[in-house]
């Protein structure tokens, strides 16, 4: 945790941590503070009155049907996401580690998507499925499904949902990849000894094995698809149609800028940063954990 | 390899070629897009092959831009860009590495106190307490500038555990080496820590880099005026008026020119990139 | 001209872990000196508390005149070589040596003079532009002594600077340490948990065992009279045999275990039944029945070893392991019994209960 030895100042730590401790007063403390604070008033659209109303703002969400459909989205969209990216990304990071061949070429071509906001990866997705002139919808449209996530509910979840995995596949390869490859070969071998054929050796070794990286992965995709793919939501189906990809990020956004009911959504963003301090914990927990393997 | 079976290399091989064609798809759509122009793409199926339009569409976002969208030139939007995502990383990286040294190289009251407060905003993205850190920010007077677009994003818990990481593998000879040589807490963070950091600085410095180029909720939420806008926020204003108008041609050229920066980044750095992305989640 | 005084030295940990306590000694200028003795002895605890790395609970530190307790370690007038060397690196070998003269604010001249003269002295001359990790363990340590030497100190400190080399590689470098110390005369303080490499280096040996000091002397006083139990079997190898005894009612003879009687040298004023442990080098048990103290041993087996054979045996009624240095002619097969003798003035007396050197 320290060092040994240590330098003796009084002042000179202190003015090191100072900057990085101001802006997180700053820009961390204070906001969170406030919403809890306001998470307890109702406040007119002008910010003129205010009145204490306890929790009666947390009361109003939790008996507001679209707010508990926006946790079932919520849920959906993130272990759906969570569940597509890892099950496409180890996929291939099981035939990556396989390959000889062009392994460089191909882990460049795959690694790449990470670098495109998620934003850009809704917009593209998009375009693609774009009922109109989008290739995609025009392919399915020729096997006999009619695309229109313009007013199809499920169809525009499902979208937001393939471009939120496909922007996150890349990132859940690189980490299924480095599992994979410290993996040491001689189990592997002695399974073969063993006779265990290929997909035996997989499911009776690899998987398990890689049980850590798939678990810190999960953690992380729900995170991601929680709370980063705001942008995405956002750039593309703004919530719609009719609330059908409206996940609990994007109603703190809706509900606060677009609805201007400042209670509402700080009580939102307090259940939030509760979820996410809850997942950071679990995240923490494992994290101590491999440490004492 | 284990074994030789020629059957299970080629599914190898077709799996991989799929995942890569899943992968590059969309963007080889945008690509071919933003070469056409609207006509073609009114037609449909789209094509799959380039235009002829490519030059004149991009000449004409990076310079005038799209009256639709407000007519910022997107040569002014990816300078924006880039200033943001320098400011944040390099701020970032600043304030990281000397908190981080004052923790592991310094016994001080509050050590600890300090260590938890930056923990705990770990995890808590912006998008979360979004409406009240917009309240500070107005409060401060900080909208529509450079530091209200940079400075609240610019504590980071994962640079600062990255750092301390680092700094507690280097071994503690080191520090009494540099105390015999007569090398304070300053010398010593200059001359010895400092570049010893250097790869794990690069390494960080990419994956802060996309971070900070790829924000859109805040700079679309801080900025109002044009002057400030950055690309990826950019893209939002173009999809809206997508609806009413045929400029999609003019948007995947936006998301080409949006996206190529950080891709050309991770493509050409790729060993510290992956160095950066593993270690910052140890 | 600097000699060190160390008074009562003492180190205690938080938690109230002592780690040294009441450790006094007197070091001249020049001296060649080794603290040896087993890990978490607090013989590096005391090298640091010298340094300036580790601060002095109790006790006065002075290296010359001054009193060093509260400086800083780069104004003690101390070089340090470590044992992992603790280059920097990022630095070549040159930037390495001169960062100290650098930070000491000495002119470009005199700096370059010290480099050039060190690096002939340790023949670095070739490396001087290259990184620690383009070289290799004995070169580094090479480095690691130039960069000591360059700073021109009066004490040299040594932190186990051979631990991290092969076998070979230690023997030559610890040559080269000896005549560097008489070629700079400076004072050396060498510690190390090696009490071979111990007894070949020191002027004098401090030897330590559970933070306290439980000798001080040159290397023959400690090999020939040991002051306790724990120094006679810590110094020499294979290690002395200990036989556990008690004194007869005549106080000229022991009685071991299964009755043989052993001459003492002789008698000494302990009660009768005092419980004793007699002490005899490997090296000072021959076979035959040349007594005066004759042994029965079995023998277990042997070891060649080239110059000499070693011999592991037991006591023939116990299983009181003995060891006999021999000529390779000498050795009986396995399972054999024979008898060893030694000469009661080679023998060494400890009180059993405290293992303090009981004089004859």
């Amino acid at each position: 945790m320290q060092k040994r030895v240590v330098f003796r100042s009084r002042w000179l730590p202190y003015a090191l941590v100072a900057p990085q401790i101001a802006i997180t007063l700053v820009f961390f403390f204070w906001p969170s503070y406030q919403a809890l604070e306001s998470s307890f008033f109702l406040e007119d659209a002008f910010g003129f009155s205010r009145d204490w109303v306890g929790l009666r703002n947390y009361e109003a969400l939790f008996n507001d049907p679209s707010y508990l459909r926006s946790f079932k989205t919520t849920l959906i969209f993130g272990f759906s996401v969570a569940f597509l990216a890892m099950a496409l990304s180890l996929g291939l990071a099981v035939a990556a580690n396989r390959v000889i061949r062009a392994a460089t070429t191909y882990r460049t071509l795959l690694i790449w998507p990470y670098a495109v906001a998620p934003a850009l990866a809704g917009v593209i997705w998009y375009f693609l499925m774009n009922p109109s002139l989008g290739i995609v919808a025009y392919w399915l449209g020729e096997v006999g499904i009619d695309w229109n996530h313009y007013v199809n509910g499920d169809q525009a979840l499902l979208m937001v949902i393939v471009a939120a995995a496909w922007k996150q596949v890349s990132y859940n390869f690189l980490f299924f990849l480095a599992g994979l490859q410290s993996i040491p070969k001689s189990l592997i071998e002695a399974a073969a000894i063993d006779r265990a054929g290929p997909v035996r050796r997989f499911w009776s070794i690899t998987f398990p094995l890689l049980t850590p990286t798939t678990f810190f992965l999960l953690v992380v995709n729900l995170v991601y698809a929680f709370f980063d793919t705001f942008s995405l939501i956002h750039a593309t189906t703004e919530g719609g149609p009719a609330d059908a990809t409206s996940i609990l990020v994007f109603k703190v956004y809706a509900t606060g800028f677009v609805g201007q009911d400042y209670g509402g959504s700080a009580a939102q963003s307090v259940i939030l940063m509760a979820l996410v301090i809850a997942m950071t914990f679990i995240q923490f927990r494992y994290v101590e954990r491999k440490v004492n393997y | 390899m284990v074994e030789n079976r020629p059957f299970l290399t080629f599914l190898t091989h077709a799996a991989l070629i799929l995942g890569v064609t899943f992968l590059c798809f969309p963007v080889w759509m945008a690509l071919v897009a933003s070469t056409h122009g609207p006509d073609a793409l009114a037609r449909s199926p789209i094509p799959l092959w380039f235009g002829d339009q490519g030059w004149q569409n991009y000449s004409q976002l990076l310079t005038i831009g799209l009256p639709e969208a407000g007519g910022v030139p997107l040569g002014r939007m990816m300078l924006n860009s880039l200033i943001m995502a320098l400011a944040i990383t390099i701020g970032k990286i600043a304030i990281s590495i000397i908190s981080a040294y004052a923790i592991v190289y310094f016994r001080f009251p509050f050590r600890m106190g300090f260590f938890w407060m930056i923990f705990v905003t770990l995890m808590l993205p912006v998008e979360v307490r979004i409406l009240p850190t917009f309240d500070v920010v107005t409060k401060l007077g900080m909208l529509n500038s450079y530091a209200g677009l940079t400075i609240p994003l610019i504590a980071s818990a994962t640079a600062t555990f990255l750092f301390r990481q680092f700094f507690l593998t280097v071994p503690d000879e080191l520090v009494e080496a540099a105390r015999i040589d007569r090398a304070g807490p300053v010398r010593f963070f200059l001359d010895i820590l400092l570049p010893m950091s250097r790869t794990n600085i690069a390494a960080l410095f990419i994956i802060l880099f996309i971070y900070g180029w790829n924000q859109y909720l805040w700079p679309l939420i801080v900025t109002t005026e044009e002057d400030l806008y950055t690309i990826v926020m950019g893209i939002q204003r173009m999809t809206n008026s997508g609806e009413a108008l045929p400029v999609w041609h003019f948007i995947m050229g936006t998301a080409m020119l949006a996206l190529i920066p950080p891709v050309l980044v991770v493509v050409a750095m790729q060993k510290l990139f992956v160095k950066g992305l593993v270690d910052s989640e140890k | 001209m600097a000699n060190l005084n160390l008074s009562r030295l003492g180190k205690t940990y938080p938690g109230n872990v002592i780690a040294v306590s009441d450790v006094s000694a007197e070091i001249e200028h020049g001296e060649f000196i080794v603290l040896v003795g087993p890990s978490g002895c607090g013989k590096s605890t005391i090298l640091r508390m010298i340094a300036g790395l580790e601060t002095i609970t109790t006790g006065d530190l002075h290296i010359g005149k001054r009193h060093v307790n509260g400086l800083e370690p780069g104004d003690r007038d101390i070089a340090m070589v470590f044992q992992n060397y603790a280059l920097y690196p990022h630095m070549t070998v040159r930037k390495n040596m001169e960062y100290g003269l650098r930070n000491e604010g000495l002119p470009r001249a005199e700096i370059d003079t010290r480099i050039a003269e060190a690096t002939r002295t340790l023949r670095l001359e070739d490396y001087l532009d290259r990184k620690p990790r383009q070289l290799s363990g004995g070169q580094r340590q090479r480095v690691a002594m130039g960069r000591a030497i360059v700073r021109d100190p009066a004490v040299f400190l040594f932190d186990e600077p051979l631990s991290n080399l092969d076998a070979k590689l230690r023997t030559q470098l610890r040559a080269e340490l000896k005549s560097l110390h008489q070629r700079l005369g400076a004072t050396f303080i060498y510690v190390t948990h090696d009490q071979v490499e111990a007894m070949s280096l020191a002027h004098r040996i401090i030897i330590m065992s559970q933070g306290r000091v439980e000798q001080i002397g040159t290397p023959m006083d400690l090999y020939h009279r040991p002051a306790t139990r724990f120094v006679a079997d810590f110094i020499g190898t294979p290690a002395m045999n200990m036989l556990n005894a008690t004194l007869s009612r005549d106080q000229a003879s022991a009685t071991l275990a299964d009755g043989t009687a052993i001459p003492l040298p002789a008698p000494i004023s302990r009660p009768p039944g005092a419980a004793l442990t007699l002490g005899l080098r490997p090296e000072h048990l021959v076979v035959g029945h040349a007594g005066p103290i004759t042994l029965a041993l079995r023998s277990v087996f042997t070891e060649h070893l080239g110059a000499d054979t070693l011999l592991h045996a037991c006591l023939a009624d116990s299983d009181t392991p003995v060891i006999m240095r021999l000529n390779a002619a000498d050795a009986p097969a396995a399972g054999h019994m024979l008898t060893a003798s030694a000469s009661p003035d080679k023998m060494h007396l400890f009180d059993a209960v405290t293992g303090a050197r009981i004089a004859t």
